[in-house]
């Protein structure tokens, strides 16, 4: 055979192998979640007092939820979605890999034992969820940084209104509007899917969990 | 003529017979409350917050209310042994953000049905007397406007939209 055949075929395997190698390369990128923010390595407190930084989580991916334990209607949806989400996760055997986080938006109310009683009476399996407050602040700024709207509407004698009213005998408290939202976090504490809160879909969720465990690596 | 009599009688009885069957129910409102369950719920969570119950404990209850009468009625008032307080809400989804306010009276069309269910209408509890785990019943009175009160069953579930 002359020289020119080898080379041409020489060319031609390089040629395939190039496409392949831009076919796996673009497989994976449609494959791979979007990234839309990185949540803060920022220290809040547990349900049983003790301090956790939201930094603990990272190797794992994590499933994370903002909730309030006085809302009686969207927030308890969004937990029960999160409990149909940690039991698939561990009928899949992925328990090691994912972790689940709810932090409440309403930490003058919502104390570590408060949130403690609102997840046992729910029997929430806590080997691999924590249910955290804080300070107010630090709180406020995570809201921000997540993209959560959250509104106070205060409710006196059973009239909502706007602003902060100065309580006298009447009665008065408060309700939030808020986000309804979970998002998925990836092994690096990095945001990679916004969940529709109460009305996420498991199938869908535990699709893109299951994506996330895979990602080992920076993607 | 004892047979004339005894003829002449039953035909009565069975005219007045007919007549009450062929009459239209009474007018009004006919209510029937369904399905009635509500969310699990801690006692007596945390303190009050500068406020009278700021710091109490929820719960949610949700049923359908079917009227079968000619006749509108209204839901005005929930009254329940678990709770200091229950009122009537409403949760609105305005695209991403849930926002949930007081509504006082909740009005029941003629030969129509409201459902009361999540991230819609619900009766909120407020301050539990008493933990709601998931199997747990208890009952709430539901206050018509034309109807008057309706006790109602309902039983504790974590159930999922």
């Amino acid at each position: 055979m002359p020289r020119w055949f080898w080379f041409g075929v020489g060319v031609g395997l390089l040629f395939v192998a190039a496409a392949g190698a831009v076919k796996i390369a673009m497989d994976v990128r449609a494959e791979s979640l979007p990234v839309y923010m990185t949540v803060p390595d920022w220290p809040f407190t547990d349900q049983d007092g003790r301090t956790f930084w939201l930094g603990q989580t990272r190797g794992k991916v994590m499933v994370l939820g903002m909730i309030y334990t006085h809302c009686p209607d969207v927030c308890p949806l969004i937990t029960a979605r999160m409990m149909e989400i940690q039991q698939q996760v561990a009928a899949e055997g992925l328990s090691d890999e994912v972790f689940f986080v709810t932090i409440t938006f309403d930490p003058e109310r919502d104390t570590p034992e408060v949130l403690r009683r609102y997840a046992q009476v729910r029997k929430i399996d806590f080997r691999n969820w924590v249910f955290l407050t804080g300070d107010p602040s630090t709180i406020r700024h995570l809201t921000e940084v997540l993209g959560i709207y959250t509104e106070r509407v205060y409710v006196i004698n059973g009239t909502p209104t706007r602003g902060t009213p100065s309580p006298s005998g009447a009665s008065v408290t408060y309700l939030i509007n808020h986000t309804d939202r979970i998002f998925l976090v990836d092994r690096q504490g990095r945001v990679r899917a916004l969940l529709p809160g109460s009305r996420t879909e498991i199938r869908e969720a535990i699709e893109k969990i299951r994506r996330l465990v895979r990602e080992r690596s920076a993607p | 003529m004892d047979r004339v009599r005894w003829i002449g009688q039953a035909v009565l009885f069975l005219s007045l017979l007919v007549a009450a069957c062929a009459a239209p129910a009474a007018p009004g409102p006919r209510i029937q409350v369904q399905n009635a369950w509500a969310r699990p719920g801690a006692m007596g969570m945390g303190q009050g917050h500068g406020m009278s119950h700021g710091g109490e404990s929820t719960s949610a209850v949700y049923f359908v209310v079917v009227n079968e009468g000619d006749q509108p009625d209204a839901l005005i008032g929930v009254i329940s042994d678990v709770a200091e307080r229950a009122e009537l809400h409403e949760t609105k989804m305005e695209g991403d953000v849930a926002k949930m306010q007081p509504v006082p009276r909740v009005e029941i069309p003629a030969r129509g049905k409201v459902e009361f269910r999540p991230r819609g209408l619900h009766v909120m509890l407020i301050g539990l007397k008493r933990d709601l785990q998931v199997g747990d019943t208890f009952t709430i009175t539901l206050r018509f406007e034309r109807s008057g009160e309706i006790q109602v069953p309902v039983s504790v579930k974590e159930m999922t939209p």
